[in-house]
């Protein structure tokens, strides 16, 4: 497990809007924590995936991909602030994530 | 030989197209992308290279890949360029004849040896094959979306596949880590069919007027799957939805059992409600719609509503479970693993 920081929450946040900046090729001062990653951005559950697998290997994580989807479906993210919510869980908890959703 | 030795092709640039594409990037195959002709190749490309960009930025891939798959891949309108090929997997929108006309066209171009594989659905891999000396190597490959959480691919055989392409296709799925159900094609699709006699029971009971859409889901989601029936046909689409429904029970005994189901999916294809892609199908199609209440599964008023409800759709989904169990051949554990990754759920059916 990570011990959640300031940095590790600015570091998260920055790869998240800079990622969508780049794949849905909009331009970085548009994106903020309210901007609706399928209606404003257009985009889908590919690029969840590839964000995840990111920070797996940036924070050495232990967690299925199984986990999260499942984690997921119980608590859809639409918004970039969703998701970046998200993300500090999945690196806070790892596979326990679940477990703690309970 | 390593996997750079085989040549793999994919058709289609949809959903499942695009995914199986950036799926297979990781094992080293040589892929070729047959896109439609009027995709844009370029921006296609761009993409690709893009996302191998970032991969290697964030450390996802090393150099040595990065350069192996720039220089490997194609990305094509052009059929022609799948010559090389030793397995081509088709993943086109679900239309028989569409699906036809490309196996047609593709069929002389490609080797003698190459396996022709069809990701539909619905529709049987003999359907589909081209031309007699492609009878033994042509193959159904279901993967389900997206490939890297659904861990089971549907194998489906027919009558005159060969052992050498049976084996080929197992070490293939060996090869992309992803399990498998080995069905011949009279006994195929059968994870969606387990599904299609849930989700029919659970309008079935929706039609006789008790419950709402929405409390219909309320239910399935809380008591058995990540999502709902009704929002599972809006996200898929009523339209794809429909076409495969049909495909399945063709020729069933009990055809009839499904007509209410179908008649409501045809009218609403004619009302213009195909789905959460045009904001209109079961739900209105508003996030607060999909949002299901969960007021309602607390109201003391109706649980013996929903305790008749659980019942009925319980039996549905274990006797279909069995009865598909039964004609596949596949074990039970087989069977039982294979819905836990279709629904993304710890237990199955056969779970004690």
């Amino acid at each position: 497990m990570v011990k959640i920081t300031e940095n590790i929450r600015a570091e998260v946040t920055g790869i998240i809007y800079n990622f969508f900046a780049d794949e849905c090729e909009v331009d970085l001062p548009t994106i903020n924590d309210n901007t609706n990653i399928i209606k404003d951005l257009d985009g889908d559950s590919l690029m969840f995936l590839e964000l995840i697998e990111i920070f797996k290997k940036k924070y050495n994580l232990d967690i299925e991909l199984k986990t999260i989807g499942k984690y997921a479906v119980k608590h859809p993210v639409q918004t970039i602030g969703e998701l970046i919510e998200m993300q500090m869980r999945i690196i806070e908890f790892e596979n326990k994530l679940l477990e703690t959703d309970k | 030989m390593t996997n750079n030795d085989f040549n793999i092709g994919i058709i289609g640039e949809g959903k499942m197209g695009t995914n199986l594409f950036y799926y297979l990037l990781d094992f080293g195959f040589k892929l070729i992308w047959i896109c439609h002709p009027s995709a844009n190749i370029d921006k296609i490309r761009n993409t690709f290279e893009k996302k191998i960009k970032r991969s290697f930025d964030n450390g996802l891939m090393d150099e040595q890949h990065v350069t192996f798959l720039l220089n490997s891949i194609v990305i094509s309108s052009d059929p022609t360029v799948l010559s090389p090929c030793d397995l081509i997997i088709e993943a086109i929108s679900e239309d028989l004849e569409l699906k036809k006309e490309l196996f047609r066209a593709i069929d002389p171009v490609v080797s003698r040896n190459c396996i022709l594989a069809s990701n539909s659905s619905s529709i049987r891999p003999s359907e589909l094959i081209p031309s007699e000396s492609r009878k033994d190597k042509f193959i159904g490959i279901h993967f389900f979306y997206p490939i890297a959480l659904k861990n089971i691919v549907e194998f489906i055989t027919t009558a005159d596949t060969s052992r050498k392409t049976k084996d080929f296709v197992k070490n293939f799925l060996y090869i992309i880590k992803r399990n498998w159900l080995l069905l011949n094609e009279k006994n195929s699709f059968i994870l969606n069919k387990i599904f299609l006699d849930f989700q029919n029971e659970a309008y079935l009971i929706v039609r006789e007027g008790t419950l709402t859409f929405p409390e219909m889901d309320a239910i399935v989601k809380h008591f058995f799957f990540p999502v709902g029936v009704f929002e599972f046909f809006d996200s898929v689409g009523v339209d794809t939805m429909l076409t495969s429904i049909r495909n399945y029970v063709r020729g069933y005994p009990h055809e009839d059992y499904y007509k209410p189901l179908i008649e409501k999916l045809e009218s609403m294809i004619s009302e213009g409600k195909p789905g959460q892609r045009s904001q209109s199908g079961f739900y209105g199609y508003t996030r607060e719609n999909a949002d299901i209440n969960i007021a309602f599964l607390k109201d003391p008023k109706v649980q013996h509503l929903i305790e008749d409800t659980i019942k009925r759709l319980t039996f549905s989904y274990i006797s279909a479970a069995k009865r598909y169990t039964m004609q596949s051949r596949c074990t039970t554990e087989e069977i039982n693993n294979a819905l836990k990754e279709y629904f993304g759920i710890e237990k199955g059916p056969f779970t004690q």
